[in-house]
């Protein structure tokens, strides 16, 4: 690749950028390869007569599934090496670094909804650091299930440089 | 089986109980895959010094989900997480021991709700935390006792 590194300016440009909706299947492998790879073992999500007893009448998901969800959401076959949450707009720089991220979370999600996410690059910033030139980029996912129901809200930061 | 925690029974400044993990290079590839995060820094030693690392490094966002982990053991099954957000503030090599914790900074109540804040952090054995950040639960209001 012999092109000229993207500037701050030509950032800037690409604030407001939305991905196509991202639709997944919350599946139960889904939800094991998580619990297995988080090692956790909460029984609201792993036992089916522990969770009838209990005000939700039955397994939820992990609403930390949430931080698996977001790389998948954004791990297209095209997004190359690095996880980009919007494989529509480039990353100035080649390494990743995850910075800051937020999550609310509105209702229980259930195995075997369909969750659609949209994510927006809601900003750029351009910053000297220990690692030399850095661009931080922010940004925000909404994520429903079908039934139209708000699940989850989320702002994330990578660290680009 | 997880005990119930009520509104009434937390205080300002308690620290809820912690959560030790002890993510391995295995554990990593498994959260890639679980995650679909392939980026060879967290498994891969030559790549990961190629990118100004020392060695391979904890997926942020597993920390992430270790808080979560911790979070929801503590609230049972009445709680529910309302929020979380963190920074990564330092690496954490792998194999090495991770303590997750929290404490409790404020309550309030926002009808219905009864909300309890956290700090929470995650540090590496000698107590360097490496991951910062805040979280709010929702807890059933009332005493065990």
């Amino acid at each position: 690749m012999s092109e000229e590194l993207l500037t701050f300016e030509d950032m800037q440009q690409f604030i407001g950028s939305e991905s196509t909706p991202h639709v997944l299947q919350v599946e139960n492998e889904l939800v094991r390869r998580f619990l297995e790879a988080v090692q956790d073992s909460n029984p609201l999500w792993c036992d089916d007569d522990y969770a009838r007893d209990t005000h939700f009448g039955g397994r939820i998901v992990p609403p930390h599934i949430f931080c698996a969800i977001m790389t998948i959401a954004r791990c297209s076959p095209e997004a190359g090496r690095v996880p980009v949450p919007l494989p529509e707009v480039p990353l100035p720089r080649e390494n990743v670094l995850e910075g800051e991220e937020n999550w609310q979370f509105f209702a229980p999600l259930r195995l075997g909804d369909t969750i659609t996410s949209h994510v927006r690059l809601a900003d750029v910033k351009r910053r000297e650091g220990r690692l030399g030139e850095m661009f931080i980029l922010t940004y925000e996912a909404e994520t429903v299930n079908q039934h139209g129901k708000l699940i989850a809200k989320s702002t994330n930061t990578i660290v680009n440089y | 089986m997880n005990q119930q925690v009520y509104f009434d029974d937390v205080s300002v400044g308690d620290e809820i109980p912690s959560l030790r993990k002890h993510p391995t290079r295995r554990q990593l590839v498994m959260w890639a895959g679980a995650s679909e995060d392939y980026y060879e820094i967290h498994y891969d030693t030559e790549f990961a010094r190629k990118n100004r690392l020392d060695d391979v490094v904890v997926h942020g966002r597993l920390k992430a989900a270790f808080l979560g982990q911790l979070l929801t053991t503590w609230i049972g099954p009445e709680g529910m997480l309302r929020s979380m957000s963190c920074r990564y503030t330092n690496t954490d090599p792998a194999g090495d021991d991770i303590v997750l914790r929290a404490t409790v900074t404020a309550k309030r109540i926002e009808d219905p709700d009864h909300l309890v804040d956290l700090d929470i952090w995650s540090e590496r054995p000698d107590g360097t935390k490496t991951t910062q950040g805040t979280a709010t639960v929702s807890l059933p209001e009332g005493s065990a006792c």
